[in-house]
């Protein structure tokens, strides 16, 4: 009888506790599935918008293009952050000329070609998210409208990406709302680049058809209308025309004259604009790119560009001891005097002074010791985009504030390169060059009369110059197919070891000793 | 001894006294016994004598006097054993016939020296003596945890005294827990901590919370094969702290205890600097600089040169620091009550100057209650405060900017301001610099922490042979981080922050409720003890957190002066971990003929963290001893136990890894995680097998042998890049581990005035990945942190492999990088330096000279470089005491194992380790600062920062005066009539050639220590030297 009195009691404690316990099933209430990302129409938008995001932290990042830059000899740095010295220095045992991409789980050297696969990527995923949402699913947000300004930046976003690897990898997928993700197979980066150009198209004609502005929290600050978004997509296709050949041959199979089409229906006809997003200290909008190289602490114009702003003062290579203060004709440099006083025991600046530049700055100070290559050493800072003007973090310099990464200048000088390549017209080209040169540099005009030659010497000048801080593409993609990289630098990035390892594929690499990049496609 | 044993005894005695003297029950029907327990004469009290088989017994008064009363129908005609027990003594038996009136028997105990009788409740079905475990169970008792109390956690006490337990301090930073691993890690990429479980309460908050004087005993299991009763969060061991009560006093009697202890910190070593420089001076000695304002380097570029001033930083920046700790507690015991209080105070500055380091209060109280003569309660109530001015030492912060002084940069100036200079970056150093003083003068780093743990057990004994057990656990922490950058704060460039304020507040709150029955059966050849218990757990951990990147004015810690600037936006976060639990078990054990030990159980688990398709986890296991000694007589034998056990247990995934998630980051969400619902617990199965011996009455001698594997490890894999997002948590390998233990315990002298006692604990494991489904991948102790990502994970490979570059330092590596092409020539062009490394025999004493680095046939550079696994442990404790002087001392000693040193090879890269310095040798010798520059390899892992970790360690000395009764009387200390005085040291010498701050490294994160033996600019440890006075009555 105890005991039977006991086993019930027991029971009804045992029932008692069990019924005080709650679920297993434990929804995350940290991150949404999804499910609730992708099927709200509210949510839906917000993954829209951040495809541009996305794709600027990518466009922008560090890691990957910080390497680019450095093997362009644009910008030097001795720091070895995002694999910068590694990539662009004399090793000890010799191997300067011939590192590949250390693309290998086990090196450190691989995240420079994991970092913009995997972003542009990320970017075109949620780009086809909203896609076959939109077009598949018939989601509809909020209105008619809404919903083809949601779809015009999905399609011109998956043309951003498309094109990031299209320039960037010798292959790669070709990823869609109308692609089955089981059956994954890599395109050749000619395929790749004609599926980017279709998805500009598709944005451009998208953009013409609908009336929208962005909304400013897409970029963190800035609105566009849609016929902004029309030209963003006409410069971008003629960057990816322009920046997508690995060599000259390449280069001279370009169709210079379409590129031209673009570039005149781009960022810099009509009311010149800027592609501006606005940094907030790296926290979720990163201009990263501008962080470090507009940093005199950090990173540091090339001795090459360096000397191409002021032969005189500014010797190539580095001489021990670094180069004296410039006096450069080009107003952009001036006397390399910037910032005050009191930034001169930290930074070795002069302060500054009427004939100061307003992109480049002089310090007195090397970053690091000789020891560590004086081929990464430079006198001269870019802060064109130091909001401060004193390194503060006032300024870019930490992230804060507007950053271009697609300039109208830009745009410009892909159109005169394109007509100077096209055989176009020789006058408009000058003309475009000039709005640069002479307006910012205070250096005499290009003409017609310069001629090919002269013309090209004068673009390029200002595409070295006019366009750092715009992200790698500008110039190592001009160095690579007027063979201003180092011999055995890579010209072309392998799929990323990590992206290799999930189908067990075999890894390889480009440069060094081995071939530079992949054989053009047929 | 077994608590719970006791407190029967105390409730059904005092019951039975009661029914004896009111029911009217006739005397003769009863048999009263007393007497008198003692030890060589003097009486102990709170002894228990009773008579197990009936549930009888009582407790001795402070003269050692016991009274109990027996219905002598109970016993049935049979002969009854009257037991008498007395914590850290032998229990002694005598047979008795039950027969009416009074029976006096006095027992004299013996000291149990050698703990041969301890009895232990972890992972077993119910109290069982050691003699009789049929797996290692580690104790380490309030006797040998009081001598030199760990303020950072009462873990930190098992350091040398359990064999397989490795324990690594994870920073020195005051208050900071260290980690602790049992036996071989179980998981490749997750921590290896035990479930803790203290006072039933399983706690997976900070045990820097508690205080070691408040621990009556630690009890450990080391794995799956002892731990599997605790199912999917064992893998890696079960610790269980019981805290002290008032049970084990004599009855009536009252406590109490008043300790003192007050002494100093300092860091225990520090780190060499390179004194020497390769620049030009003038004819007065200070630095030539060319027309740029910048030093000129000589053309030997070897730093050979004097600096024109010399300062030591690390003496300005690592002080003495105090060590305080107050400690009092109060305990009694009386008729079916007893409780222990205590209150507790410590105070722990640290060794950096310009903090206060680390101050913590506690509140404890436990009580006892008997209901009835079935029903008994136990509650326990904890509180515990502690406040922390801290420094970052998670990631690049002062330890890393002081290790970029020159020696010639003074840190301790002021400027006009009144502050100290923090512009001291002088060309060519980078930006990397900082000092220290202004650091810590200007940012301001908090965490206060509150704790309470409430305890609740009900027990129920309706029948002698069948217990009912629940119990309410609750446990609740709140922590308040703060970390604050003033407006105007400067860079060593002299950059101005605006100044940050991050603020972060967590909750935890979890409880756990269980109910358990418990049913002894005994016959005359057997007991079995079975037990089934319903298990539930309830945790959440909410955390709320502030970030302002920007504030308007100085010295306002708050956010109302955060700045309204939309550049800077004020960003907040939050998050909540809800994790839900729900296990059953049976258990049951056969003790046959007192010889033959059979142990087998099932158990169920469901969690919430388990993918929603693999809810439920089954584990078991099975184990036997045999006490051979019982059956076969061995001469000079006294015990000897084969024991062999069996079982499963598991690691339970992170919360958020069954989810699918996207991000929000900017108001937008993206792809991180592709979900999977079919996660399971990684399963860790573990053989163990081994013996003891007691012999020759003075030794004892444990071996045991530990073979496990872990499958199912839970890996955070790529996916491909084409589904947009970055990784899935899927389970993809094993992890096999083997460890070999011995434990020996001697007692070299026990004589009335002279006791020496030796302990020796060692432990040597191995540990292999031996399947893995996904590509070889690298790791490290952060996996946010790039930098430190070197140990790789791949079939076949030792985990704790170092991966990483090598220099030629053999003919056979010359050979072979020649042949693949990565160097020019032929051997006859290059030769052997003074330091073992092979250079250009061209460049060979040149500025030029060079390291070369190795490659394989193939012309790959990355090898393995290091292995961070020790070859073995071994830890000494000898315990003495010479009349009323008592020493005790514990010694480490890890014998092999690397250590990465990023701490050195970071600022190598600016010249500031002392292999730079070129002054001491002989002139032909020395070698330009790009030779040395060449080894930092572009901060990549290589060879030269690969270091012995070895180290023998001091790690506790307590020397203790027990004062004469007559001399505390006479000093009249209020009503205290005991007293002590000792001095105590806590981790007083090192030696080791590692040539950093300490071995004890953690690495970003410190979450593995033991994995991933990293040193990166973390607060060192440091030794303590106090003075203790301890009064009691």
């Amino acid at each position: 009888m105890q005991i039977s009195r006991t086993v019930r009691g027991l029971g009804l404690l045992a029932v008692m506790a069990a019924a005080g316990c709650k679920s297993l099933d434990v929804e995350n209430p940290n991150a949404p599935d999804a499910a609730r990302a992708l099927s709200d129409p509210d949510a839906l938008e917000a993954v829209a918008g951040g495809t541009l995001r996305t794709w600027f932290n990518t466009y922008d990042a560090m890691e990957g293009n910080s390497v680019l830059v450095t093997q362009a000899q644009t910008y030097s740095a001795s720091w070895n952050n995002f694999n910068m010295n590694f990539y662009s220095s004399i090793d000890a045992d010799g191997t300067r000329n011939s590192r590949p991409w250390q693309n290998d789980p086990a090196a450190a050297g691989r995240t420079s070609v994991e970092a913009p696969w995997s972003g542009y990527y990320s970017a075109l995923s949620s780009a086809t998210d909203v896609l076959r949402a939109i077009r598949t699913n018939g989601v509809v947000i909020n209105t008619a409208a809404d919903t083809k300004r949601a779809e015009t930046i999905a399609v011109l976003v998956q043309g951003a990406a498309l094109a990031g690897i299209a320039v960037n990898y010798d292959k790669g997928y070709i990823v869609d709302e109308t692609v089955d993700l089981s059956t994954l197979a890599y395109s050749n980066r000619k395929e790749l680049r004609d599926a980017a150009l279709a998805k500009f198209n598709d944005a451009i004609a998208l953009a013409g058809a609908n009336t929208f502005t962005t909304p400013s929290a897409w970029t963190n600050g800035n609105s566009y209308d849609n016929t902004q978004i029309a030209r963003i997509a006409n410069t971008m296709a003629a960057m990816l025309l322009a920046y997508w050949p690995r060599n000259s041959a390449e280069n001279g199979q370009v169709n210079w004259a379409q590129v031209a089409t673009y570039a005149a229906a781009g960022m810099s006809s009509g009311t010149p604009f800027d592609f501006v997003f606005v940094g907030d200290g790296c926290v979720a909008w990163c201009p990263e790119m501008i962080v470090w190289f507009n940093s005199i602490d950090t990173g540091r114009l090339h001795t090459r560009v360096a000397n191409m702003l002021d032969p005189v003062t500014q010797k190539t290579p580095w001489p021990l001891g670094g180069n004296p203060q410039p006096n450069s004709a080009d107003k952009r440099l001036g006397d390399g005097s910037f910032g005050d006083a009191s930034m001169v025991a930290g930074f070795g600046n002069v302060p500054k002074t009427a004939n100061a530049g307003t992109d480049f700055a002089w310090s007195s100070q090397a970053n690091f010791n000789n020891a560590r290559g004086t081929y990464h050493q430079s006198n001269i800072g870019h802060i064109r985009y130091d909001l401060s003007g004193t390194q503060a973090t006032t300024g870019i310099y930490f992230g804060y504030g507007p950053a271009p990464v697609i300039s109208a200048a830009q745009s410009d000088l892909l159109w005169a390169e394109a007509l100077i390549r096209s055989s176009g017209s020789l006058a408009t080209a000058a003309t475009l060059i000039n709005k640069t040169r002479v307006t910012r540099g205070g250096l005499p005009p290009a003409a017609a009369g310069d001629g090919t030659a002269g013309l090209t010497a004068k673009l390029q000048y200002e595409q070295e110059l006019e366009l750092l801080g715009l992200g790698a593409s500008p110039y190592y993609n001009r160095r690579r197919v007027d063979n201003g990289l180092l011999a055995g630098t890579p010209r072309e990035m392998p799929v990323p070891a990590k992206e290799l390892g999930v189908f067990g594929q075999p890894l390889y690499t480009w440069g060094g000793t081995g071939l530079a990049n992949s054989p053009t496609p047929p | 001894m077994d608590r719970a044993w006791i407190r029967r005894l105390l409730q059904l005695t005092g019951v039975t006294v009661a029914l004896a003297l009111h029911s009217g029950m006739a005397a003769a029907q009863t048999a009263v016994f007393s007497g008198r327990v003692t030890s060589l004469g003097q009486p102990l009290g709170g002894a228990t004598v009773g008579i197990p088989e009936l549930g009888v017994g009582s407790v001795t008064g402070t003269d050692g006097r016991y009274n109990f009363t027996v219905d002598v129908t109970r016993a049935r005609g049979r002969t009854l054993n009257v037991v008498a027990r007395y914590i850290g003594y032998k229990p002694k038996t005598m047979a008795v016939t039950l027969a009416a009136g009074r029976t006096e028997k006095d027992f004299e105990l013996e000291k149990d020296v050698l703990n041969l009788e301890q009895v232990v409740v972890t992972g077993v079905s119910d109290a069982t003596s050691q003699k009789k475990t049929a797996f290692a169970v580690g104790v380490v008792d309030a006797s040998q945890l009081k001598e030199s109390p760990q303020a950072s956690s009462p873990l930190a006490g098992l350091s040398g005294r359990v064999a397989g337990a490795s324990v690594v301090t994870t920073s020195g930073q005051p208050g900071t827990p260290p980690a602790v691993r049992l036996r071989s890690a179980t998981s490749l990429t997750g921590r290896q901590d035990p479930l803790v479980i203290v006072d039933g309460t399983i706690s997976r908050l900070s045990l820097a919370d508690i205080n070691s004087e408040d621990i009556d005993r630690v009890e450990v299991i080391k794995g799956a094969a002892a731990s599997s009763l605790y199912g999917s969060d064992a893998a890696n061991g079960v610790i269980q702290i019981f805290t002290k009560r008032g049970a084990n006093l004599a009855e009536g009697q009252l406590v109490l205890t008043v300790r003192n202890e007050y002494g100093q910190s300092r860091i225990g070593k520090k780190i060499g600097r390179n004194d020497s420089h390769e620049y030009q001076l003038n004819a007065s000695g200070q630095f030539a600089y060319d027309a740029n304002g910048n030093r000129i380097p000589e053309a030997d570029r070897i730093a050979d040169n004097r600096y024109p001033v010399y300062y030591d930083q690390q003496s300005q920046v690592f002080k003495p620091g105090t060590f305080l700790t107050n400690y009092v507690s109060v305990g009694q015991r009386r008729g079916t009550t007893n409780f222990a209080a205590s209150f507790q105070n410590t105070k722990e500055t640290g060794v950096l100057t310009q903090l206060t380091g680390f101050g913590r209060q506690n509140f404890r109280i436990n009580l006892d209650q008997a209901l009835s003569d079935k029903v008994d309660i136990s509650t326990g109530a904890f509180y515990g405060r502690s406040h922390a001015d801290q420094v970052d030492d998670s990631g690049l912060n002062m330890f890393f900017g002081m290790r970029f002084l020159e020696p010639n940069v003074r840190i301790d100036s002021i400027t006009p301001q009144g502050l100290y200079n923090a512009v001291i970056k002088q060309p060519p150093l980078s930006g990397n610099v900082i000092n220290p003083l202004y650091y810590l003068s200007q940012r301001e780093t908090t965490n206060e922490r509150d704790r309470f743990t409430g305890t609740f057990k009900l027990r129920y004994r309706p029948t002698t042979w069948l217990t009912a057990d629940g119990n309410v656990n609750y446990d609740v922490s709140n922590q308040n981080y703060k970390d604050f950058e003033p407006l105007g704060y400067l860079n060593s460039s002299g950059a101005k922050s605006k100044g940050t304020l991050f603020q972060s507040g967590t909750s935890d709150r979890s409880y756990n409720t269980g109910m358990t029955v418990t049913a002894v059966k005994t016959t005359s050849w057997f007991t079995n003890t079975t037990k089934a218990a319903w298990v539930y757990e309830d945790q959440n951990t909410n955390n709320f957190n502030v970030n302002a990147s920007a504030l308007t004015v100085p010295k306002v810690p708050e956010f109302g002066a955060a700045a309204q600037d939309p550049n800077n936006p004020i960003i907040p976060g939050s998050s909540t971990l809800p994790i839900r639990n729900q296990n059953y078990f049976v258990i049951t054990t056969f003790d046959i003929k007192d010889r033959y030990i059979v142990d087998g159980l099932v158990r169920r688990d469901e969690s919430s963290l388990f993918g929603s398709e693999q809810r439920g986890q089954t584990y078991q296991r099975f184990s036997a001893a045999w006490r051979v000694s019982e059956d076969l007589r061995i001469g000079g034998v006294d015990e000897l136990k084969l024991r062999a056990s069996y079982g499963t247990a598991g690691l339970r995934p992170v919360f958020d890894a069954q989810y699918e998630a996207f991000a929000i980051t900017g108001g937008s969400p993206t792809k991180i995680t592709l979900g999977n619902a079919n996660l399971k617990p990684a399963f860790s199965k573990e053989t163990e097998v081994g013996f003891n011996v007691n012999f020759l009455r003075d030794y004892t001698f444990e071996y045991t042998y530990s073979d496990k594997n872990t499958n199912d490890q839970i890996l955070n894999v790529p996916v491909s890049s084409a589904t947009g997002y970055r990784s899935q948590w899927i389970n993809a390998g094993t992890l096999s581990g083997q460890t070999h233990e011995v434990a020996v315990g001697a007692v070299l002298a026990s004589k009335a005035d002279f006791f020496w006692r030796v302990n020796l604990a060692a432990d040597r494991t191995r540990q292999r990945i031996t399947d893995l489904k996904v590509a070889p991948f690298l790791v490290g102790p952060n996996a946010a942190d790039a930098n430190t990502r070197i140990f790789r994970i791949a079939e076949g490979e030792p985990f704790g492999v170092i991966y990483g570059s090598r220099w030629i330092k053999t003919a056979d590596q010359l050979a072979t990088a020649l042949s693949a092409g990565k160097h020019a020539g032929t051997a006859a062009d290059y030769q052997l330096n003074e330091e073992g490394f092979y250079v250009a025999k061209s460049a060979y004493r040149t500025a030029s000279e060079l390291p070369l680095k190795a490659y394989d046939k193939d012309g790959n550079s990355l090898t393995a470089i290091g292995d961070v696994n020790p070859d073995f442990n071994l830890s000494l404790n000898s315990n003495t005491t010479w009349r009323s002087l008592s020493v005790s001392a514990l010694l480490n000693w890890v014998k092999g194992g690397n250590i990465y040193n990023y701490t050195r090879q970071w600022p190598f890269n600016e010249q500031r380790d002392a292999v730079y310095d070129q002054a001491g040798k002989p002139a032909a010798e020395r070698k330009p600062v790009s030779y040395y520059q060449a080894f930092y390899n572009n901060f990549d892992a290589n060879e030269y920062f690969v270091e012995d970790g070895s180290f023998i360690r001091l790690r506790e000395l307590a020397v203790n005066w027990q004062l004469p009764s007559s001399l505390v009387r006479s000093l009249r200390l209020a009503n205290f009539t005991t007293a002590r005085l000792g001095i105590v040291g806590r981790n007083l010498w090192t030696s080791t050639k590692y040539s950093g701050y300490d071995p004890d490294v953690s690495g970003p994160g410190g979450g593995n220590p033991f994995a991933y033996r990293v040193d990166y600019f973390t607060y060192p440890s440091y030794r303590t030297f106090t003075v203790m006075l301890e009064l009691g009555y």
